[in-house]
């Protein structure tokens, strides 16, 4: 029989991922001092798993980084260790390689092979150096036992040796053997340790690589090893059934008769170590466990009898404890037992779903449309059907959408580490309080979100949070603090990304905003100069950091976010802190429109950017040059976009007393949009152009209206940043 | 265009392979194009225009939920007049993954054509670039103008595609 | 009668490959996410093996061994424990929990048949 494996891979690769974040947040809230016990089992387990399985399914580079990895954190949840700072960097740096080794077994990047060596090397050097002032007896065995088995990559050539050495009652004298034997066959090859044998009963396990000759080889090796323990096999074919990979309890239940009679061919029924080799302490043979013999060997039969809490007390009862007693789940990582009540489904299939239902709700607006027409007393039980209908529709609609719905956590479990290795970075002290993760999202919404946000961060980790000196200094806090908070208003999400920093400077704004050449004046309200900001090629920071000055400036957040149908904006106060807020539509695919008339067509405006409408009346428009340009609103000056030039919209109405006046704001900046009428607000199923079409300017997308027409959704961003630049200095 | 006359291999015989064509007529001429690529053909509607869009593109329509474009080929390659009638006809063409309706005055048949009874096309002057132009087919008296119709859609001066894309 | 064998694995990707390569030898699998849910499930009928691994949340596989072995129609039942590690401790420990035999991880589908076959045929 033969397995297909790769049909687990992505199984695999989504378990692991999870196992790798939830201990990336396990590592990021562990307190140094007096780790949680809770959590460290949690960490090593997720470790321990990912080691498991990646060993199963043959991702040995995987299995590698996570045996060390796995070691070193047994130890410390023994107590064995005690936990570091530098500790922890190195398991977030290897959390790092093995997410990098992760994506490149899926095909994304390249493996970066020198760093999981370096990580190996930084994890075995961890623990050698925490094992040293350990008592001398058990130092060396610990620092052999973590030795890793060498990566075995596919297609490699060479041996599997097994074997038992001759007569080593300690571990010490069979480190010197085996060095010695090591060197010998390295004149065949490249030697790899693959599996340390925990005691003079056990095999060791060498490979090979290259072209050895498996007879020079049993040579080498009959000088010091029992002869007939030797095994060898060409590399990966090995079949384990005689190098302890499994076996029966010899006393204990099996159900075949024939078990032991198989002995002789198969050879892997391994009785239990004698006892009087076994009540040595064994512990420390292979790192791994921490139990003393004399406590455990008991007749089995009485075993079952006796219910674990009533276990009798090991010599390190807290540790007992944490190994019998149930599991508490941790509860920063998901309940495991959620298998039984969700299915995974892929997104194509929601995604379809999610079409259908919008093609529903258009056939149900385009009924409803042509039923008006008829005449409702007439008609009765067609109209209540209707109605019946549309209120059907509607819950459908948001059922099917809330499963494309995530948690805003997902993005926002990222930033403790961006915050911790950002503010080491930079010196700066600096704690993250976050609020709302609950709150929730499309999941494309997600995936989108997530880089501009980061950004966000780090620009208030640079420029917000003062270094602690500075701080203290201005009395406050030495620590800064970062706030991330997410909650829904209005059919939107918003996301707030705050500081207590130094707060933004509007004088030096403006004029850096000078120097750099932007049309600026003195007059503009705090908003719109602290939006200059998010300008190309702006940036306030007296000197351009390795952390926010790469290239990638805010004018990319902004656009990302608007990119999204959202809209960043920012409060400050000068030596207080800033606060940037992020709003986006809670999904992709639909969306609250005005919609508006403009000659025959029909535009629809997302409705977060509609700020009011309102009739010319005479004395409101103010001409710049002789061309009507301005709008005057109450107190302010709005430029005019008059969407029939932009668009070039024949039949439309010329005259700006008789239309309408939309008041938008995007981007810290308004505008009035001038078209012929408003038509009525819709909730619209966002539909793509560029899926058959070419991009448009100041269109961001298409829909479907009741009457089965295509009407364009208009990029209010874009329009405003037209009005902005068809407006002369207004000052 | 290599497998789609493969498939017909059963056709073939001394002469070439046998390749069916869905011929349209804009004015007087009468064009051809690979049937294979079209979806299907149905009535015109009045699309929603897009602003600053060339002539030839008339704007998008809704296509079972699809937002198609749609190109009035008259218009585009310059012959007849680009008026809209109950009869005006749109094909819907299926072209490397995109959906595009053409607008035709109308459709006459499928043909089939051997190889052996397609010339190259001259070098002539005309409103699209003869590297469009596959051959001109011959049938009876009639004159079929073969078009590379996923080519020409796909074609910056087509205008369809965002530039990006294309390259 | 198909034999039954219930397997319990925190992970996903392991539970999926034992279950898919036991169901492909004609067993009957039922699978459990952790210790406790394979206790819940083993309550519920006489399983003809229990596999296991030893490290999982809520419950690990010694304790889940032993509370089996406190239930009379599990007193003879052989279990199996899926283990990365051979050492003679984690031997002793599951010997004394009351297991039948272990098998080291990482395993290939064959040998976790080969396994099987041996213990319940």
């Amino acid at each position: 029989m033969s397995i297909d494996m790769s049909q687990f891979y992505q199984v695999f690769f989504e378990e692991a991922a999870e196992h790798l974040d939830s201990m990336e947040n396990l590592l990021l809230t562990l307190d140094i001092g007096s780790p949680d016990a809770e959590q460290l089992n949690a960490i090593f387990r997720a470790a321990h798993s990912i080691k498991g399985s990646s060993g199963t399914f043959g991702f040995t580079d995987l299995a590698d980084v996570t045996h060390i990895l796995e070691n070193l954190l047994d130890r410390i949840r023994k107590g064995e260790i005690s936990l570091r700072e530098d500790m922890i960097d190195a398991f977030l740096a290897a959390g790092d390689v093995l997410k990098n080794l992760l994506a490149s077994h899926q095909g994304d990047g390249e493996a970066d092979r020198a760093a999981a060596a370096a990580i190996c090397g930084r994890l075995r050097k961890l623990t050698e150096d925490a094992a040293a002032p350990a008592p001398a007896l058990a130092a060396p065995i610990l620092v052999a036992s973590a030795v890793l088995p060498a990566p075995t990559f596919l297609g490699e050539t060479g041996l599997d040796v097994f074997f038992q050495l001759d007569g080593h009652a300690n571990a010490e004298a069979a480190e010197g053997t085996l060095d010695n034997l090591v060197a010998e066959l390295a004149g065949q090859g490249e030697v790899r340790i693959a599996g340390r044998a925990a005691s003079a009963d056990h095999a060791w396990h060498l490979q090979l690589i290259g072209q050895p000759d498996a007879e020079t080889v049993r040579g080498i090796l009959e000088f010091v090893a029992r002869n007939d323990s030797i095994r060898i096999a060409s590399l990966g074919e090995a079949s384990s059934a005689d190098d302890g990979a499994y076996g029966f309890f010899d006393d204990a239940p099996v159900g075949a008769p024939s078990a032991r009679t198989d002995e002789d061919s198969f050879g892997f029924f391994e009785p239990l170590p004698p006892v009087a080799e076994a009540n040595k302490p064994v512990d420390a043979a292979d790192g791994s466990y921490g139990f003393l013999v004399d406590t455990l060997p008991k007749p089995v039969a009485e075993v079952p009898a006796v219910p674990p809490p009533s276990e009798p007390a090991a010599p390190r009862p807290v540790e007992n404890e944490a190994q019998h007693e149930p599991r508490r789940a941790v509860p920063t990582t998901k309940a495991m037992a959620s298998g039984d009540t969700s299915i995974r489904v892929g997104v194509d299939k929601v995604d379809q779903l999610i079409n259908l239902v919008g093609e529903l709700v258009i056939t149900q607006a385009m009924l409803a449309q042509s039923a008006s027409q008829v005449d409702p007393v007439e008609f009765e039980r067609l109209h209540d059907g209707l109605i019946q209908l549309e209120r059907n529709t509607r819950d459908l609609q948001e059922s099917v959408m809330s499963i494309r719905m995530l948690p805003i956590s997902v993005v926002f479990s990222r930033f403790p580490r961006v915050v911790r290795d950002v503010a080491q970075k930079l010196g700066k002290q600096v704690e993250l309080k976050l609020s709302g993760e609950n709150t929730e999202l499309d999941k494309g919404l997600i995936e989108r979100i997530s880089d501009p946000l980061t950004h966000l961060v780090r620009n208030s980790l640079d420029h917000g949070i003062e270094a602690p000196e500075i701080r203290a200094e201005k009395g406050k806090q030495p620590v800064g603090t970062i706030t991330l908070k997410a909650y829904h208003q209005s059919g939107n999400i918003v996301i707030e990304v705050g500081d207590d920093g130094a707060g933004l400077n509007r004088t030096k704004i403006l004029a850096k905003a000078r120097e750099r050449g932007i049309n600026v004046h003195d007059q503009m309200t705090d908003q719109e100069v602290f939006a200059l900001i998010f300008e190309a090629g702006f940036s306030t920071a007296d000197q351009i950091t390795e952390v926010s000055g790469r290239g990638v400036g805010m004018d990319v957040v902004r656009r990302n976010i608007a990119a999204m149908g959202g809209r960043v904006e920012i409060d400050s106060m000068l030596g207080v802190g800033t606060r940037m807020t992020v709003r986006l539509p809670l999904t992709l695919a639909i969306l609250d429109g005005m919609s508006v008339a403009v000659g025959r067509e029909t535009y629809i405006i997302p409705l977060g950017y509609v700020i009011e409408s309102l009739q010319v009346e005479p004395g409101m428009i103010k001409s710049v040059s002789g061309v009507e340009r301005l709008i005057q609103v109450r107190e302010e000056y709005l430029p005019v976009v008059t969407l029939y030039e932009i668009f070039r919209v024949p039949g439309a109405v010329t005259k700006l007393e008789s239309g309408i006046m939309i008041i938008l704001e995007a981007d810290g900046v308004k505008a009035a949009l001038f078209v012929d009428a408003m038509v009525g607000q819709h909730q619209v199923v966002i539909k793509s152009l560029e899926s058959n079409y070419r991009r448009v300017p100041g269109v961001s997308g298409a829909t479907i209206m009741g009457d089965g027409r295509v009407a364009l959704i208009l990029d209010v961003s874009m329009l405003v940043s037209i009005a902005r630049t068809i407006l002369p200095a207004a000052a | 265009m290599a497998q789609d006359t493969n498939n017909k291999a059963a056709d073939q015989d001394e002469r070439g392979y046998v390749q069916e064509f869905l011929t349209f007529t804009l004015g007087p001429e009468e064009y051809a194009i690979d049937i294979l690529k079209v979806q299907e053909i149905r009535g015109y509607e009045q699309p929603t225009t897009i602003a600053n869009a060339p002539a030839f593109i008339k704007g998008v329509i809704n296509l079972r939920g699809i937002i198609v474009p749609i190109v009035d080929m008259r218009i585009k390659f310059g012959v007849g007049e680009a008026d809209y009638t109950p009869f005006t006809v749109v094909i819907i063409l299926s072209i490397s993954g995109r959906v595009v309706g053409i607008v035709v005055d109308g459709v006459s048949d499928v043909t089939s054509l051997r190889q052996d009874q397609i010339r190259p096309a001259p070098e002539f002057a005309a409103s699209v670039d003869t590297r469009y132009i596959k051959g001109l087919g011959t049938l009876a008296e009639r004159m079929l103008i073969i078009v590379d119709i996923e080519n020409l859609m796909i074609s910056a001066e087509m205008a369809l595609v965002d530039e990006a894309a294309t390259t | 009668m198909a034999k039954t064998i219930l397997a319990i694995d925190d992970s996903a990707s392991i539970r999926q490959m034992v279950g898919f390569t036991l169901k492909s030898s004609g067993y009957e699998v039922t699978e459990a996410v952790d210790g406790m849910d394979g206790l819940e499930k083993a309550k519920g009928k006489t399983f003809n093996l229990i596999l296991t691994d030893q490290n999982m949340p809520r419950m690990d596989g010694l304790t889940l061994i032993k509370m089996l072995r406190a239930m009379p129609q599990y007193k003879t039942v052989p279990v199996l424990m899926l283990t990365t590690e051979s050492s003679d401790a984690m031997k002793q420990q599951g010997r004394a929990a009351g297991a039948t035999g272990w098998l080291v991880k990482p395993f290939d589908p064959q040998k976790l048949v080969e396994v099987v076959k041996k213990v319940i045929g």
